[in-house]
């Protein structure tokens, strides 16, 4: 798969439909999806999970952050020739707080629903 | 733990790979160029929409009323609710461009070309609607549909349609866009229906051949 990315130089923009190769990009998707589906198969982490079970509420924080720190004249800066290694512990923070205010904001909803129902 | 154990009927290997699914997406956001990118975009939205058909046949779902009402609630209201947000405290105070911007940024929402990555929300609702109308037909039926909506997609997938025009691209892109998420959406249910006729060794074995395949 990453052979076939890599020779094509597949780039994929799902969201403007924007694919260079869309018969690549659908064997892509379909070995990348079914792999991932049964590594899943064989990994126990809580942490995982949460982040799975939190998905659209991580998807919805960490964007306009990630946005923000990876247009900044700062990060283009620092992270020039490094994004890669840089990407890492970012992401991580990212993470890590979308996690945080998705489960704080499910919490301060169901508080509300609980003294609604009082 | 049971790799199928339920609680809060939420299945623990299906959380844990939409766990994986999203911290490639956060990933995917910050290496913004590059060739990690590039692979991480090459699977990291199909899977969404695969695993979303896994569950469907999974749960044995069937289209309804009620199903959609559900689906408007959980994958609509959010969308909405969260475009709304985005507009009001990132686009807004972001953009230089003015109210003319925002306005056209309020049309792509209303279209469901959306936001990135609010648009994912209701193109996985259409595909999810559609994959279930299209299973409730006989099996010619359904590869006729298929063939067509991967022939219209194959045929058309070179044209730059945000070069169009400005109103008629956006509901172009979210229908071509989401034709082409159903086929993902139906190849994960098949593969469930595959799936689980197979045993443990078996699953590992179809992990590593999977893997290998992979690198």
């Amino acid at each position: 798969m990453i052979t076939l990315v890599v020779l094509f130089d597949l780039h994929i923009n799902l969201h403007l439909y924007r694919i260079s190769n869309l018969l690549l990009f659908v064997a892509t998707g379909l070995i990348g999806s079914m792999g991932l589906l049964l590594l899943s198969y064989d990994i126990q982490n809580r942490l995982i999970q949460r982040i799975g079970t939190n998905s659209l509420g991580v998807m919805v924080v960490h964007y306009p952050f990630a946005k923000m720190i990876t247009t900044s004249g700062l990060w283009q800066q620092i992270a020039y020739g490094h994004k890669l290694l840089l990407s890492i512990p970012v992401g991580v923070l990212l993470v890590s707080f979308s996690l945080c205010a998705t489960i704080a904001a499910k919490a301060v909803i169901q508080f509300r629903k609980a003294g609604e129902e009082k | 733990m049971s790799k199928l154990c339920v609680a809060d009927n939420r299945i623990s290997f299906i959380d844990t790979a939409k766990g994986l699914g999203m911290i490639l997406v956060v990933w995917g956001h910050i290496v913004s160029t590059g060739l990690l990118n590039q692979i991480i975009y090459s699977f990291h939205m199909p899977f969404f929409f695969f695993v979303s058909g896994y569950l469907l046949q999974l749960k044995q779902k069937e289209l309804s009323y009620d199903f959609i009402r559900k689906g408007v609630k959980r994958l609509i209201a959010p969308y909405a609710v969260f475009s709304l947000m985005y507009l009001l405290f990132y686009e807004i105070p972001v953009n230089k461009e003015g109210l003319v911007e925002v306005g056209y940024m309020l049309y792509q929402t209303l279209c469901c070309r959306g936001m990135a990555p609010l648009w994912f929300l209701p193109s996985l609702f259409v595909a999810e609607v559609c994959y279930l109308a299209i299973k409730r037909l006989s099996m010619p039926l359904q590869t006729l549909i298929l063939t067509m909506i991967a022939a219209t997609n194959f045929f058309t997938y070179k044209i730059d349609i945000t070069g169009i025009s400005g109103l008629l691209s956006n509901p172009l892109i979210f229908c071509m866009r989401t034709s082409l998420c159903i086929l993902f959406v139906y190849a994960g249910g098949y593969f469930q229906s595959f799936a689980k006729y197979l045993d443990f060794q078996q699953r590992e074995d179809a992990s590593m051949a999977v893997s290998v395949l992979s690198l």
